[in-house]
Order: C-alpha cells, then structure tokens, then sequence
C-alpha cells in the first residue's frame, strides 16, 4: 500500500498562504467596494443629498418639500422612483416670502401642443405622473388663480422640476443663473396672507418670513 | 594679401547675389493685387446676430436646465435664460439679450470643437458638427432630439455654416424657428 503522500505544513508556506489568501480577499473586497460605487450616479447624489432631511411637520407626503426641485428624488433613478413624477414644483403667493397657493392652476403645453392643467394643494405643491401626462420637451407653462396669473417668458427644456431652476433659497446665490421662486401675485394672496388655514401642514416653508 | 581680398570680395558678391535671388523668388508666389489668405463667408459673427441664428440658439437650447446652465460646456446666454454676469444686475427673464451675451454665444457655438469647426468654415460638411449632430439625435443628447433634417431650427444652422455671397442665411427659417409653434 503506498504511503499518503505528506503534506509540507512548514511556518514558512502556511505564511505565504496566509498572505496569499489575504491579498486575494482584499482585491475581492475592493473590487466589490468600486462596482457599487461606480455604480451610483454621484450627481444625482450630490442632488439628493443637497435637499437635506425632512422638516419637522411636514410629513412625507403630497405636502412635503414645497419649493425643492422634486424630480431629483421622484424619478426612474430617485430615492422615490416608486412615486415618479414627469412636472412637478410649487406655486407661492409672492416674491418675497414662501407661502403656498391653494387651488392654483398650472397650464402646461408640450411641444407637440398637448395640453394638462394640474392644480395645486394648500402647500403650493403640485405634481404630474407619467400615466396622466407624459409632455414632450420643451413645456410651455402659466399659472393662474381666479383673475391672476402668470405666464413663464421661457420654455421648461428638459427638466420636469420647477425647483431645478427657480431655486428655493429667498435670496439666490448666484442671480445671474438661477431665478427666484414661483409665485402668482405681487403680495400676499387676498384674503389668506398666510395660506389655508385648515391645511394638514403649514403652508409657509422653514424659510419664510 | 591682395589674392584674399579680392577672394573675399567675389565672396561677398556672390552671397549678395543668391540673397537676391532667394528674396526675389520667394515673392514671385504672390500674384500682384491678391490676398494672400482665403476669405470665408461662412459662419460669420455679422450674420449669426443679424440673421437672428443667436435667437433661434437662444430659444431652441438656452433655457436655465439646459445650455443656459453654468455647468455646460456650450453656455448659452439669453435674456430668458442664463446671464452673462453684468454690473447693471440684469437677471434672467429680465430685459433683452445684450450683444455682449450674443458675441458669448457665438464664440460658444464656434468654440464647441475648434478644429472641425474650421474645418467647416474652410469649406467642409456642417453635419459632422456636434453643433448639428447632437440635435439631430445622430451623437448622444442628453436634452434628446431637439429638431429634425429641414425643419426651420436645422435650415437656420447649416445655411448660416454654409453661407455664401448666393445663398445667404435663410432668415425666414431662422424667425419661424425661434418662436414655439404652440407659442
């Protein structure tokens, strides 16, 4: 009968395999740790992140984030991809402080001359979904509310967010390249200067006065 | 003594001599009463204003989420759009679109790709433009299709790269094109 061959389990070979098997774990490891950041888009990160946390009293929901650019998270990569938005944005009363108009309508028409009319809740917000209106690019856009209203000079581009451009911030940092927020009238809505009074959250942003 | 200067002095002569020769060849290319460089008609910055190309740019790619944006490479100034910084503090959607913004476009337009761009202006093909391409939806887009081969937008940009003292600017294209047909 022939002898098992001998295994050589000298200190010096189980070391080498030591270090072997150890290297060979730290290229797995760091080559896993580069596809799964490659593979997240650091814009759209940047993005989202800039947004910030969620404010105390406004809830997730329909009334959440008046004034932020909301396709940043309601779209096919976003952190809300499952509640995608094709145009979406708020509507404030005035320039100088961010109260949300109820009731507003937004006029949109694409390029190809279809036309959808969404309405505004007591926050000012208001959003489209891919199954009630899909515009072709570029958007055409005015706002109104009973005798008021108010026509964009611009065509939206490409970007579905009224907040990607008309910034949330109450004095833009640059105001060369962005423009301030949304509104209908020159001051405060007639009759409620400070929203819906039986509106689930308080139609006035963090940020206004 | 006397036989080294009379040396140098034939030496002296002779080197004078072919100068002369050298100079006078080398000037012998140039036909009296020519330009020496050629003289292109095409893209001019004249008519990319006057012919309202900068309009049509403005309007069809400006808008503050698209070329109208810091972070583009082809800016796109435009009194609707993004603002060339001034110290009168005009803001977008303010006023009309100055000519300092519009040469800023021009040199925009021209500036995208430099080399294929002389070579347009030198007499080539305007379509291997990304300026045309990437419009057309032929290169990547990320605004996606923004006109289509002989529509207004696309006749305003290759007659203006291709324009010449018999076939100028199709400006009727150019003021159709630079209002939404929705508008």
């Amino acid at each position: 009968m022939m002898p098992a061959p001998r295994r050589d389990t000298s200190p010096t070979l189980r070391g080498a395999l030591a270090l072997a098997w150890g290297a060979l774990a730290v290229t797995v490891l760091a080559t896993t740790a580069a596809v799964t950041a490659c593979s997240s888009d650091p814009v759209l990160t940047n993005a989202t992140d800039a947004l910030g946390k969620e404010t105390a009293g406004y809830p997730v929901g329909p009334f959440h984030r008046a004034g932020q650019p909301c396709l940043v998270c309601h779209q096919d990569k976003g952190e809300a991809s499952d509640k995608p938005f094709t145009v979406a944005g708020t509507v404030f009363a005035q320039p100088a402080r961010q109260v949300g108009v109820e009731g507003a309508e937004v006029r949109l028409t694409d390029a190809d001359g279809t036309k959808y009319i969404a309405k505004t809740n007591c926050a000012g917000n208001f959003f489209v979904t891919p199954n009630e209106w899909s515009p072709r690019f570029p958007v055409l856009v005015e706002v109104a509310k009973n005798n008021s209203r108010r026509s964009m000079r611009s065509a939206i581009g490409r970007d579905g967010s009224c907040g990607a451009c008309h910034t949330y911030e109450l004095t833009p940092k640059d105001p060369f390249s962005t423009v301030g927020h949304v509104y209908l009238f020159a001051g405060d809505e007639p009759g409620s200067p400070n929203g819906a009074a039986d509106c689930p959250v308080d139609p006035r942003t963090p940020l206004s006065p | 003594m006397r036989t080294h200067a009379r040396l140098l002095t034939r030496l002296a002569a002779a080197s004078w001599l072919v100068g002369l020769a050298m100079a006078a060849s080398s000037c012998g290319d140039v036909s009296k009463g020519e330009l020496a460089r050629q003289v292109s008609t095409r893209a001019s910055p004249g008519s990319f204003r006057a012919a309202g190309v900068s309009t049509v740019i403005e309007r069809r790619c400006g808008s503050l989420d698209c070329h109208g944006s810091l972070a583009r490479n082809m800016r796109i100034y435009s009194s609707r759009g993004l603002r060339l910084p001034n110290e009168a503090g005009v803001r977008p959607g303010e006023g009309d679109t100055t000519i300092d913004e519009i040469t800023a476009n021009y040199h925009s337009a021209m500036t995208i790709e430099p080399e294929a761009t002389n070579a347009v202006v030198a007499g080539g093909d305007p379509n291997q433009l990304l300026l045309i391409k990437k419009p057309l939806g032929i290169e990547k887009h990320k605004g996606g299709t923004v006109f289509r081969r002989g529509d207004d937008t696309e006749r305003c940009l290759v007659t203006w790269l291709t324009e010449d003292l018999i076939t100028p600017v199709d400006s009727a294209a150019c003021a159709r094109a630079a209002v939404f047909p929705k508008e």
